[in-house]
């Protein structure tokens, strides 16, 4: 599974498969840790007040966005 | 491609003559003893009984008095890959977990039981059902009608729990006592007969030969380039090491699908 | 008693008749739990699975339900990659059907497998060639997409909206939700295309075997392009029952059309490409196999007959003319005969490729599934109803609701 396993052979079905996994699970992770570190920047802004955050738009609401 | 050592390897294989196949059933016997294979107390459901040798009786579809009956032994075919960049053994390249794989040293596709999780997609892909899953556990406590049977355990072979797949070795284990054997005599080298399957050696009638394909000194390569030789299913390329004997042409003909304007049986002896 | 938890403005059922609604999908649950647990611990001979029958019952439905699943990637592709905004009032209900097909069929796997604690296996030792090791992959990280999708419509629910932390959060996620729409859709292609090449490779079952391009079958192909076909429709039929029960309108007319228009156009390519690729079949790989149709028996030819004709063309036809097609009736008709064709399609391919002999001296063999199997499949569509009706309660899930009611 990864380079440094027991089964890992440096050949090309290896590169294409796990390159393309792994570049898969490196988007979801980061844009996931991207979302988080946002969200705790604005608490720490709301708890400092340092800004008025605006309201958010929600989504659904029943409004339409 | 990985790399194969067939100028080193061997490729080790399997001639039936069905022409002295009784079908007196001493292989599947063997094999069963042989390998600990899990007989349970009710054995009617054919359709999970673990037999890695199993019996097949076909006929001519004639009436008396031209009848004609052949019993068919049938182990695991341990299927070759095709060497020209084609595909790899039918089971072996759709295990997702790895625990089957063609050794190219030997030609044996191996089983690693503790690295199957039970899928059954090699069950799926193999024409020749010669794998069977372990539907309940053999040995464990669960199961009482098996108390007493672990008294018949051969040491040699490990006994397989539940959910894992399970199918002829090529009687793996007696290559390696044969190997420590030749190696404590100084030998790297084993001599033909040296290593023989269970179901060969048990064999009454001695129809099954046992060896190397790829030494063209051995038995088992010479009645594999005999007249009567073919294999099951050639046609579909999946290159099997179990060649069969038949002087019967009917008996050939029911090795592999015809459809009607197809006559003469596709019989390609290269290994 | 939990008017606090229900969407502001919106009129929902009284909760006694909520909690009724409830009891049998919970019980189908529960049913399904109890059948999992004999599984588990007496092992698979609960089940008639053999070894002629390796896949069987849950196969089907696995495969089945992440084909009607694939509604949800592909509405996510069409809403934030193509930016069909009308798509926007049902993408909230596709994520939700997808999260439950998928993790339903997760679930149903943990126990179809014969060692379920060696499940990660299929990670650390993968073998990279087998098709399996692409569907469990992906699966796996489409199933976090998901779960990454449908957690800013949870964390809208009122209650947990006021908490802080769920309410920033739930806001960052949406906002980047077209990246995980794009992973989704790369990660559906791949395991949509490689269900059905699991059993395109396999060159010693003429029935399932098909030539292709470089590693990837016919069928790989053929399975992705069943799915977005099919998947949409599925999400229309989630969305009618839930209009017919709640008795609202939760989504307008024209989302409706686009979905369903869209879901006929690709039917349409499917067919042709299907109906092609039968012909290959039974003129390329099946006599080189030394195999025909007829050998298959009247069985086989009846059921892809029914595949392909009745439950193909006649809802091909039905979803690309405008007549029909906006006649309700005959939508949810069309609806019905397509997801059905989809499952038909599925069905033959595992069973059959199970059940139809390779060795001339070999049977036909028959399978009817147990008890404990069913115990655990309906227990999945029992989950799925639950699933669904908490979310359609507690959550916005249609955004259009209070302007198509005007409450």
């Amino acid at each position: 599974m990864t380079p440094i396993s027991f089964e890992w052979t440096w050949t090309s079905d290896y590169f294409i498969f796990f390159g393309l996994l792994y570049l898969a699970l490196t988007i979801i992770g980061c844009t996931t840790a991207v979302a988080f570190i946002k969200t705790w920047l604005d608490l720490m802004k709301e708890k400092n007040k340092e800004a008025e955050l605006p309201e958010i738009e929600t989504r659904s609401k029943y409004t339409d966005y | 491609m990985e790399k194969t050592e067939t100028h080193h390897g061997h490729k080790y294989g399997m001639v039936i003559d069905l022409d002295k196949c009784t079908g007196c059933g001493t292989c599947m016997v063997a094999c069963a003893s042989e390998n600990n294979v899990t007989v349970r107390s009710d054995e009617t459901d054919k359709e999970r009984s673990i037999t890695w040798m199993k019996l097949y009786k076909i006929d001519n579809g004639k009436p008396f008095p031209e009848t004609e009956v052949c019993y068919f032994p049938r182990p695991c075919m341990h299927c070759d890959e095709d060497g020209h960049g084609g595909h790899h053994s039918p089971c072996v390249s759709v295990c997702p977990a790895t625990a089957t794989k063609l050794d190219h040293n030997t030609g044996i596709v191996s089983q690693i039981y503790t690295r199957c999780v039970g899928c059954r997609y090699c069950q799926a892909a193999c024409p020749y059902h010669a794998r069977y899953f372990n539907w309940w556990d053999g040995y464990s406590f669960l199961q009482p009608y098996s108390e007493g049977m672990e008294r018949a355990l051969s040491p040699e072979v490990s006994p397989r729990m539940r959910g894992v797949v399970e199918k002829c070795t090529f009687c793996h284990h007696r290559l390696m006592s044969a190997k420590n054997r030749a190696y404590a005599e100084d030998r790297r080298e084993l001599e033909e007969g040296e290593y023989i399957t269970a179901c060969t050696e048990a064999c009454p009638a001695q129809a099954i030969t046992f060896g190397d394909l790829s030494n063209h000194d051995h038995e088992v390569y010479k009645l594999s380039k005999s007249d009567r030789a073919f294999r099951l299913l050639e046609r579909l390329n999946s290159k099997p090491k179990v060649y069969y004997l038949s002087s019967k042409e009917w008996v050939k003909k029911f090795a592999d699908n015809y459809t009607p304007d197809q006559i003469q049986p596709a019989t390609k002896k290269e290994i | 008693m939990d008017s606090a938890f229900i969407p502001e403005g919106a009129k929902r059922c009284s909760t006694p008749v909520f909690f009724f609604w409830t009891i049998p999908w919970v019980m189908l649950l529960a049913f399904g739990g109890f059948s999992a647990a004999l599984c588990l611990i007496f092992g698979l001979n609960q089940t008639h699975m053999s070894d002629v029958f390796a896949f069987a019952l849950w196969i089907v439905f696995d495969l089945a339900v992440i084909a009607l699943g694939a509604g949800a990637f592909f509405t996510g592709f069409l809403t934030y990659i193509i930016k069909k905004d009308e798509l926007k009032d049902i993408i909230n209900a596709a994520v939700i059907i997808g999260f439950i097909c998928y993790s339903g069929a997760m679930g149903l796997l943990a126990i179809d497998i014969g060692q379920p604690l060696r499940n990660w296996f299929f990670f650390w030792h993968a073998n990279v060639h087998s098709m399996l090791v692409e569907v469990s992959f992906c699966i796996s990280c489409y199933l976090s997409v998901l779960l990454i999708e449908y957690i800013p419509i949870i964390f809208e629910n009122r209650k947990l909206d006021e908490v802080k932390d769920f309410h920033f959060f739930g806001h960052h996620l949406h906002h980047i939700m077209a990246i995980f729409a794009a992973t989704g859709t790369f990660l559906s292609f791949f395991h949509q295309g490689s269900l059905g090449g699991m059993f395109g490779v396999m060159y010693i079952r003429p029935f399932v075997a098909r030539w292709g391009f470089y590693i990837w079958p016919w069928t790989f192909f053929l399975f992705i392009l069943s799915a977005i076909a099919a998947g949409p429709c599925f999400t229309i039929l989630c969305t009618k029952l839930t209009e017919a029960l709640s008795k609202k309108k939760l989504v307008p007319d024209n989302t409706i059309q686009l979905l369903a228009k869209i879901s006929g156009g690709l039917l349409t390519l499917y067919l042709i490409l299907k109906i092609l690729d039968t012909y290959a079949w039974v003129n390329g790989i099946l006599p080189q196999a030394g195999q025909g149709l007829s050998d298959f028996g009247s069985y086989t030819t009846m059921m892809l007959t029914f595949e392909i004709g009745v439950f193909g063309i006649i809802p091909m036809l039905l979803l690309i003319t405008p007549f029909t097609r906006k006649s309700n009736f005959w939508l949810i008709i069309a609806c019905l005969m397509n997801c059905t064709g989809i499952v038909l399609n599925r069905y033959i391919v595992i069973i059959g490729s199970a059940a139809l002999p390779v060795m001339p001296f070999d049977k036909l063999w028959t399978y009817m599934p147990t008890w404990q199997e069913w115990g655990i499949a309906l227990g999945m569509i029992g989950y799925g109803f639950l699933i669904f009706s908490l979310s359609y309660r507690y959550l916005p899930v249609f955004p259009k609701e209070k302007e198509l009611n005007s409450f």
